[in-house]
Order: C-alpha cells, then structure tokens, then sequence
C-alpha cells in the first residue's frame, strides 16, 4: 500500500499522449490539430517530472524548462505559418492543403452534406422610445 | 501489494490483460462515437461510454492504493486532466476546445506540484494558459466562422484514428504493468530485472548538488517542496550551455515567426 507511484504516473502521461495523438490523427482545424500535439507533449513532460520525482534527480525538471521554451518556439512558429496558410485559402482546413499529396494517392472527397444551419435566434425588440408604455395605476395618491 | 497493475496481474498469467483492453475499448467506442461527424455525434451514449472506460481504467491503474490526501488529489488532477484531454479532441467548436485544454494545463500544473516542481507548475501555468492559449484564441477569433464548416463538422478517418490511439494505450498500459511486476519481483530477490526502475538506488557520486536533498526512511532522496533553488543550481550549473543555446532559439523563432507572418504585399492571395 503506497501513496501514488511512478507507474501512475507514467499511466495518466500516456492516457493525455493518446488523446493528443487522436486528436492529431483525426481533427482537421489547424489549431485543433496543433492543440493535440501540445496535448502530447504535456504527457511527455509529465513523465520527465514524475522520474525526476521518483528518481532524485532534478535534470527531468531542467528537461521540461527546455521543453517549455521549445514548445513556446513551436507555437511562435505554428500561429504564424496557421496564418499564412488561411490568408491563402480562407479555411482553417487542412483538407484543401490535400494536393501537396503523392502522386499515386487518391483524394479525400467528403460526401456527407454538412448539416443546415439552424435558425437564428430572433432579434429582440425594443419599445418604441417616446410613449409611456401602460402601466398600472399607481394608488398611493388619495 | 503496490500496484494495481500488479494486483490484477498476479491472479495468473496474463488473464490481466482484459482488465485493461476492456476499459481501452470502452473508451475507444466513447471518442469514436463523440468525434464531430456531420449527421451529429451520439453524445450521451459517446460520453456515458468514455466516462465508463475511464473509471475502469482509473480503478484498474489505482487499485491497492493507500487512501490519502496525496491519492484524493492525485485522482482528482489526473481525472480533470483526461475529461479535459477528451473535451480538447471531441468538442466541435474550437473555442471550447481551447479552453479545455487550459483545464488540462492547469490540471498537469497539479499533478507537477504534487510532483515536487512548484516552478514548473508556475511556468507551466504562466507559458501555456497564459501565452499560448491565449495567442491560439486571438487567432480563432480571427478565423472565426458561424457556419459549420469542413474544418469543425467533419473528422479524418476516426474509427482508424482510435484504433491507433486505442492500440498505443494498449500497449503502454500492459508494459507499464509488467514492468511493474518485474520491480516486484527485483525487490524481493526473485529474478528478473526491471525496464523501468520504480525506486532508483542512491548513486553517491552524483549527489553533489542534491546532497542536501531530504532522504526518506529508506535512504532514497526524496525531493522538498521548496526545490527550485536546487532546480536553478542544477539549471545554471549542469546545463549553463543549453540555456544559452535555448535564448538562441527562442530569438531565431520569434525573427522566423515576424518573417512568415507579415504580408510582403506581392505573391498574396487576395
């Protein structure tokens, strides 16, 4: 019977790294995919930290300050490539970008519809200003 | 008995693995069924299906597992982490998914203070719920559309995009357990020899600047709260070179990142 272990850990770092490799896999908004990817590299950090915890050794610690400055480099980098790709194609789906593929692959086509937009939720009214709107007469007055 | 991993595992051999494949797949069939699609995703069946895989696999990991204060918080963070994790892959808008990625954040910010990394947590906390979620917002908001869209209503493969995950966690779970037991066994004077050593033997030569490091009962360092002093002595001290380097790199990204982004005006689109 212990307190949490490294094991534990090394459990809940691999359940967010196989989210983030879902999510990389099959979203297809640019920043959902690079969300993902971020999403993979906290498990990896969280591995560094437990063995630097349950191993005594502070140099896993140090390797996630790294990591930190490599992943705000990535995300510098990222947002600015995102932008240049949707100041090109208006979209931030990666399915339009499906021509830079090999030549003897087929292309994605989507064939389901995409679903209708719902209605819009009515515009509310204001009173018309200027006229006393009817009210209850006050009986205060004798 | 330390682990759950273990506890299951020992019933016989390898009967444990169901234990795990089952919450795995339960699981599996929760995102498949919450991935955006344009007929609409099955949530509650979806989400009753990833809560169910979830606890499983949560019960299985924290089997035999003292009852404290550290297991309540550790099971708490790490539950927030993954509902958070499976909000950031299923919800259809990209908003949301933003912010559930800051409730993972700060969710691994948790699990590393209970960790011992109090300045990680802070850097955790200022870098990526601070910088980057916000930036990544800007840029949603830029890009924002009303209408479903092909980037937000529809997904890429998603039965073979979880089984890929489905399988990987498979894997790493069922090593994990097994490396366990092989600890176990190492400990008690059984054979076998660990992949992954759970509890390292104290090296005396390389205790310099963790000499001053609380050693629990058994003589292993056990790392304070108040580390981070020895975290910059390690930081300064060991990899004063890679630091450096790292101020290089954040200068080449952010002169690289004002190169692509800003409109020369020729070569454009629009």
């Amino acid at each position: 019977m212990t307190s949490p272990d490294l094991p534990h850990y090394l459990a809940v770092a691999a359940i967010l790294f196989v989210f983030g490799l879902v999510g990389f896999l099959s979203r297809r908004n640019l920043i959902l995919m690079f969300l993902s990817v971020e999403l993979m590299v906290q498990g990896v950090a969280l591995n560094f930290v437990a063995f630097a915890r349950f191993r005594g050794n502070l140099d896993g610690q140090s390797f996630v300050l790294f990591l930190l400055t490599v992943a705000a480099c990535e995300a510098a980098l990222a947002l600015a490539l995102i932008l240049a790709l949707y100041r090109t194609r208006s979209t931030l789906d990666v399915s339009p970008w499906q021509e830079l593929r090999e030549e003897d692959l087929d292309p994605v086509e989507d064939d389901e519809p995409l679903p209708l937009p719902g209605a819009l939720p009515p515009i509310p009214t204001l009173p018309v200003a200027g006229i006393a709107p009817n009210r209850p007469e006050e009986t205060n007055r004798v | 008995m330390a682990l759950g991993l273990l506890a299951v595992m020992e019933t016989g051999s390898y009967p444990w693995s169901w234990w795990v494949i089952g919450p795995i797949a339960l699981g599996f069939l929760g995102v498949y069924l919450l991935l955006p699609r344009p007929d609409g995703a099955s949530i509650r069946l979806g989400a009753l299906l990833g809560v169910a895989g979830l606890t499983g696999l949560m019960a299985l990991v924290l089997g035999g597992v003292i009852i404290n204060v550290e297991t309540l918080v550790f099971c708490l963070f790490s539950a927030a982490a993954c509902v958070g994790a499976g909000l950031l892959v299923t919800l259809e808008n990209p908003a949301r998914a933003a912010l559930a990625f800051t409730v993972v954040i700060i969710s691994v910010s948790g699990l590393f203070l209970l960790s011992a990394a109090p300045f990680l947590m802070g850097a955790n906390i200022i870098v990526y719920a601070g910088a980057i979620i916000v930036t990544f917002l800007f840029v949603l908001m830029l890009a924002q559309q009303h209408l479903p869209s092909n980037a937000d209503s529809r997904s890429r493969e998603p039965f073979l995009a979880c089984l890929a995950g489905a399988g990987c966690l498979v894997l790493i779970l069922l090593a994990l357990g097994e490396d366990a037991g092989k600890v176990e066994a190492y400990q008690e004077g059984r054979e076998g020899k660990a992949l992954i050593a759970t509890r390292a033997p104290v090296i005396p030569a390389r205790r310099t600047a963790e000499a001053d490091l609380r050693l629990n009962q058994s003589g292993v360092p056990a790392l304070p709260a108040e580390n981070t002093a020895f975290l910059g002595a390690n930081l300064y001290g060991r990899h004063l070179v890679a630091v450096e380097l790292a101020g290089v790199l954040l200068v080449v990204a952010t002169l690289g990142a004002i190169a692509i982004a800003q409109r020369t005006g020729a070569g454009e689109a629009h």
